[in-house]
């Protein structure tokens, strides 16, 4: 399953990261490069992300 | 057959040659450049440190300027929510911001400066989209577009923000 990064955006909401296949970084090395700088972020499994974006506004990041 | 110089690994050069009017340039054996009468192929990755001229169709040989990095992803609601990114050049991540909110990472560009190009297609002929905000004063939400980064929202005529199916984006520089 396609692995992603999520952060926190600045209001409030959670910014879901998908890596692009072809570019030849890590999760980690892409994590490192575009995750804002003091940003907390997390690796997840695309499964755990919800399907339904009816309110994907209001999606939050939970620590 | 032709004229074939190799740099071989163990040997140092190689050569051969016949009447064929034909030249091969090898590497250990794999012919990198050849050269006929109608032309030159060249294989594996090239570099070019001055400006690329080609003609192809424009009516004489001028400078031509690359797409620097492209994407197409789906961003609407998908397997997984997120976005699939269905093909890619240069291009690191697709950030999901919210509904039609996106940032696309690339490896650092020379200066901010470049051309942004973007379509999408959307699976309701009753919306059209708008490719919105980048680097707009009107909306700072929207206002990111850095040597590595370029953010931007997908609007319907209501100004409301929605997911399209195909988004494409291209950077020229």
């Amino acid at each position: 399953m396609t692995q992603l990064i999520i952060y926190p955006n600045d209001n409030g909401g959670v910014v879901v990261l998908t890596p692009a296949p072809e570019c030849g970084l890590t999760i980690e090395q892409i994590a490192a490069k575009d995750v804002p700088q003091g940003k907390p972020y997390k690796i997840v499994d695309g499964s755990d992300i919800p399907s339904d974006r009816t309110f994907r506004n209001a999606w939050e990041y939970q620590e | 057959m032709a004229v074939t110089l190799n740099a071989s690994t163990t040997t140092g050069l190689v050569q051969s040659a016949d009447t064929s009017g034909s030249l091969n340039i090898q590497s250990n054996g794999t012919t990198i450049l050849g050269v006929t009468s109608t032309g030159t192929s060249v294989t594996g990755t090239q570099s070019v440190s001055g400006n690329l001229s080609f003609n192809s169709g424009y009516g004489s040989s001028a400078v031509a300027y690359g797409c620097r990095a492209w994407v197409n992803f789906d961003g609407t609601t998908n397997t997984g929510g997120f976005c699939t990114i269905r093909g890619s050049g240069n291009v690191t991540s697709v950030a999901d911001n919210g509904t039609g909110d996106y940032t696309v990472n690339f490896p650092a560009m020379p200066d901010a400066n470049y051309c942004v190009l973007s379509s999408q297609n959307i699976q309701d002929s009753s919306t059209f989209s708008q490719f919105f905000g980048v680097s707009t004063t009107t909306n700072t939400s929207y206002s990111l577009k850095s040597t590595t980064q370029v953010r931007f929202a997908v609007r319907n005529p209501v100004a409301s923000n929605f997911d399209p199916f195909d988004v494409n984006v291209a950077i020229f520089r």
